[in-house]
C-alpha cells in the first residue's frame, strides 16, 4: 500500500474538542475505570494504551455511549453527551473483528451510515465513492465481506466510520486481528488519513509499539487509572512513574533508599553506589527511590574494558543469557546482588561476548532517569 | 481389504432395510389388484386417480398443509425468540433457555401429546388447524432454535452496535442487520418444522377429530380399518412431498456452503495481492 495521494477534500471536516471529566465505571465495588480526566484538543489522534483489564476498552465504550459512566461527564466541543443515546452521538467507529454487515455488500456497508443520518440520495454516491478511494478500496463496491481479506474488510469499516464526516473517530485495537506486515501498512495509512481528513481519533490498543508510531498523544491506562498523559516521546523517554516504564518498552529499574554523600544523591546497585541522575526532584532522604535505565543505553563490555569516566556508572556481573535477534541481541546480566538487568546491544557484541562470561555493565549518568514512587 | 467389504455389506444391507419399506409402499400404490400386494400386480394409476377425486383425503390434505404451514410460522417466532434469548439474555442463564428450548425433542411424544390433548380440551381447541398448529409449533420450535442460535453467535454482537453508531435505533439495527442475518437459518428452521408437522401422527391423533384429520391420521385409521392400495398413493404423495422439501433445505445449505467456499478463495487470493510489497494503489 503506498502513501495516500488523493483529494479528500470533501470529507475533510473540523475534529472535535473531547473532554473527559472524572469519569468512573463501576460494577459492583469494582472499578473498571476510576476517575480517568483527559482534555482531546481538535485533530489529535489519542491513543488509549494499557494491558487487558486497564479500562481502555471500557473507556472507549462509554464515550460510544454503549456504557454509561457511574459517573463524570463527557463533553464534545462543549456538549455534554451523557444524556445523548448512541445513534445521535455522531462519531464513527471502528471495532476489532471490523464488524461488517454481513449481508450487505461494500456499497451498501458504506452507505449505511449516510441513509440513517438521512444524507439526501443523490449526494451518496459521490460521498461512497470519496470514502471507498480514501482507504484504496475503489472498485470493491459490488463484493460481499466475506470475499474480502481481514485488511480490506478493515478498511471498509474504516471508510463507513468516515463516510458520514464524523468529527470524532473511536477506534476499538482496529489493527488486533491483522498480521503484522498489513498491522504497519495499516498503521500509516489512518495515521495520514486521520490527519487529512483533520479528524480526532481516540484508538485503544495494547500494541506499544502502534501506540508510539501513530499517536499524537498517549493516556496510558494501568486498573482502571490514568497512569500518565503524554506524547510518545514524554511516554517512552520519560515515565513518570515505576508502571509506566515498565509499560512501554524494555526497562531496567533499581530500587534503594538513596543517601546524599559529597552533595550527591547516591543508591546502592548491586553492591556499588550509584549515583543517582540529577533530576529537578531531590529524593526524599529515607524513602526508597527507583532509578530507570533503557536496556539499549546501557553499555556491556569484558570485565575491565568498559569505558570510565566521570559521567558514568558501572556495574559488573556475569552474562546469564545472550539471545541473538538479527540486528540487535539481547543480555541478560547478572549481577551480584539484585535483579538481572537487561541490555540491548548491537548484536556484534556476540563476536567479543558469550554466557558465562563476566561484564561490566555501564551506562552514561544523564541516561537514567528517577522515577516517581507510584 | 476384508474390513472394507465388510464395511461395503453392512451399509448395503442397512441401506435395503432403511428403502426397503418405502419401495414396498410405492410400488403397491401402482398396482393393478383391490389389495396392497408386493410386487405389484399390473400397473395402473386408478388408485392415484381415487385419492384425487375422494373430498375424505383432499380434506385432509388440506388440513396437513394448513397446520404445517401455521406451525412452521409459529415455529419460527418462538424459536428466533427462544435462541435470542438464549444467546443475549442477561437474566436467564443460556443453558435454562437451551435446555427449555430443546424439551419437545427430549420428551416422548405421547406424554407431549396427552399434555396438549388436557389443555386443549380445557381451552375448546381440540379438532381445530390452531390447536393442532400450536402443538406442532412446540414441536418445531427446537429447530428454529438450534438453527439461528447458531447464526447469532456467527453474527458479532458488534455488528450491531456498529449499526448504532452509524445512526441506527437499537430496534432498527436489529432490524436491518440482526433479522438479515439469521433469516436464513430460520426459514431452514421453519422447513424442517413443516416437515415434522407434515408427518406427525402421535400427536396429531390426540387433537383430531373425525371431522378434522390430517393425512397421517388419516392413513393410519385407513390402515387399521383393511387398507387397500389407495392408502399406498397417499403415503406415496406424502413421501414425495417430504423429500421435495428436504431437497429445498439441502440446496439451500449447499448453495449457501458453495457461496461461502467460493467467497474465501476470492478473499485468500486478494490476501496475497495486497500483502504483496511492491503492489502499488489500484
Amino acid at each position: 500500500m503506498t502513501a495516500l495521494q488523493h483529494d479528500v477534500a470533501d470529507l475533510t471536516t473540523a475534529g472535535a474538542a473531547v473532554s473527559i471529566r472524572g469519569v468512573s465505571k463501576y460494577y459492583g465495588s469494582f472499578a473498571a475505570v476510576d476517575d480517568v480526566s483527559l482534555e482531546i484538543e481538535p485533530g489529535s489522534f489519542v491513543t488509549l494504551l494499557g494491558a487487558s483489564g486497564s479500562g481502555k476498552t471500557t473507556l472507549l465504550r462509554i464515550l460510544a455511549g454503549f456504557l454509561d459512566a457511574s459517573s463524570g461527564a463527557i463533553e464534545l466541543d462543549g456538549r455534554d453527551l451523557t444524556r445523548v443515546p448512541v445513534h445521535k452521538r455522531e462519531i464513527g467507529m471502528v471495532f476489532q473483528n471490523y464488524a461488517l454487515f454481513p449481508h450487505m455488500t461494500v456499497q451498501k456497508n458504506v452507505e449505511f451510515p449516510l441513509a440513517r443520518r438521512r444524507v439526501p440520495r443523490a449526494d451518496r454516491p459521490r460521498l461512497i465513492a470519496e470514502a471507498l478511494e480514501a482507504v484504496e478500496l475503489t472498485g470493491f463496491e459490488r463484493r460481499m465481506p466475506t470475499e474480502l481479506s481481514g485488511g480490506q474488510q478493515q478498511r471498509v469499516a474504516l471508510a463507513r466510520a468516515i463516510v458520514a464526516k464524523p468529527r470524532l473517530l473511536l477506534m476499538d485495537e482496529p489493527l488486533g486481528a491483522l498480521d503484522r506486515r498489513l498491522r504497519e501498512a495499516l498503521q500509516v495509512q489512518i495515521r495520514q488519513l486521520s490527519h487529512e481528513l483533520g479528524l480526532t481519533v481516540i484508538n485503544v490498543t495494547h500494541d506499544q509499539e502502534e501506540a508510539l508510531t501513530m499517536s499524537d498523544r498517549i493516556a496510558l491506562l494501568a486498573g482502571g487509572r490514568l497512569v500518565q498523559y503524554g506524547t510518545p516521546y514524554e511516554l517512552y523517554a520519560r515515565p513518570g512513574s515505576e508502571v509506566a516504564a515498565r509499560f512501554l518498552g524494555e526497562s531496567n529499574i533499581f530500587s534503594g533508599v538513596p543517601r546524599q554523600r559529597a552533595g550527591l544523591w547516591e543508591i546502592d546497585v548491586a553492591g556499588e553506589s550509584v549515583r543517582l541522575p540529577d533530576s529537578s526532584t531531590d529524593p526524599v532522604p529515607g524513602e526508597q527511590a527507583s532509578v530507570f535505565i533503557r536496556p539499549h543505553r546501557m553499555h556491556v563490555a569484558p570485565a575491565g574494558s568498559a569505558p570510565a569516566g566521570e559521567d558514568r556508572c558501572t556495574v559488573t556481573g556475569r552474562v546469564a543469557a545472550a539471545i541473538y535477534a538479527g540486528d540487535s541481541c539481547k543480555l541478560h546480566v547478572e549481577l551480584e546482588q539484585g535483579d538481572p538487568v537487561v541490555v540491548r546491544a548491537d548484536s556484534e557484541l556476540l563476536q567479543t561476548v558469550a554466557t558465562g562470561d563476566r561484564v561490566e555493565v555501564s551506562w552514561r549518568r544523564t541516561d537514567a532517569l528517577l522515577l516517581a514512587r507510584s | 481389504m476384508r474390513a472394507r467389504w465388510f464395511s461395503i455389506t453392512v451399509a448395503v444391507v442397512m441401506a435395503v432395510v432403511f428403502i426397503a419399506p418405502t419401495i414396498v409402499v410405492v410400488g403397491s400404490s401402482f398396482s393393478d389388484s383391490s389389495f396392497i400386494s408386493f410386487p405389484p400386480e399390473g400397473f395402473s394409476l386408478r388408485w392415484y386417480d381415487d385419492v384425487f377425486g375422494d373430498p375424505q383425503w383432499m380434506r385432509a390434505f388440506g388440513n396437513s398443509v394448513a397446520v404445517g404451514l401455521l406451525a412452521a410460522a409459529l415455529a419460527i417466532v418462538v424459536g428466533t425468540l427462544l435462541a435470542m434469548g438464549a444467546a443475549r439474555s442477561r437474566i436467564l442463564p443460556s443453558a435454562a433457555v437451551t435446555g427449555l428450548a430443546v424439551i419437545p425433542i427430549v420428551v416422548p411424544s405421547v406424554v407431549l401429546g396427552v399434555g396438549f390433548y388436557i389443555v386443549a380440551v380445557n381451552l375448546g381447541f381440540t379438532g381445530s388447524v390452531v390447536g393442532l398448529a400450536l402443538a406442532h409449533a412446540a414441536l418445531g420450535a427446537p429447530y428454529v432454535f438450534v438453527g439461528v442460535l447458531a447464526a447469532l453467535t456467527s453474527v458479532d454482537r458488534s455488528t450491531e452496535e456498529a449499526a448504532r453508531v452509524s445512526g441506527a435505533t437499537q430496534l432498527g439495527a436489529f432490524l436491518r442487520v440482526t433479522v438479515p442475518a439469521i433469516a436464513p437459518a430460520a426459514l431452514v428452521g421453519g422447513l424442517l418444522a413443516f416437515i415434522t408437522s407434515w408427518d406427525e401422527v402421535i400427536v396429531a391423533g390426540f387433537m383430531t377429530s373425525p371431522s378434522f384429520r390430517t393425512l397421517p391420521v388419516l392413513i393410519f385409521a385407513q390402515v387399521r380399518t383393511g387398507a387397500d392400495p389407495s392408502t399406498s398413493a397417499v403415503a406415496t404423495v406424502v413421501t414425495v412431498f417430504s423429500l421435495l422439501l428436504m431437497l429445498v433445505v439441502g440446496g439451500v445449505s449447499a448453495l449457501l456452503a458453495r457461496r461461502r467456499r467460493l467467497a474465501a478463495t476470492k478473499a485468500r487470493a486478494d490476501d496475497t495481492a495486497t500483502s504483496a510489497p511492491e503492489k502499488g494503489s489500484r
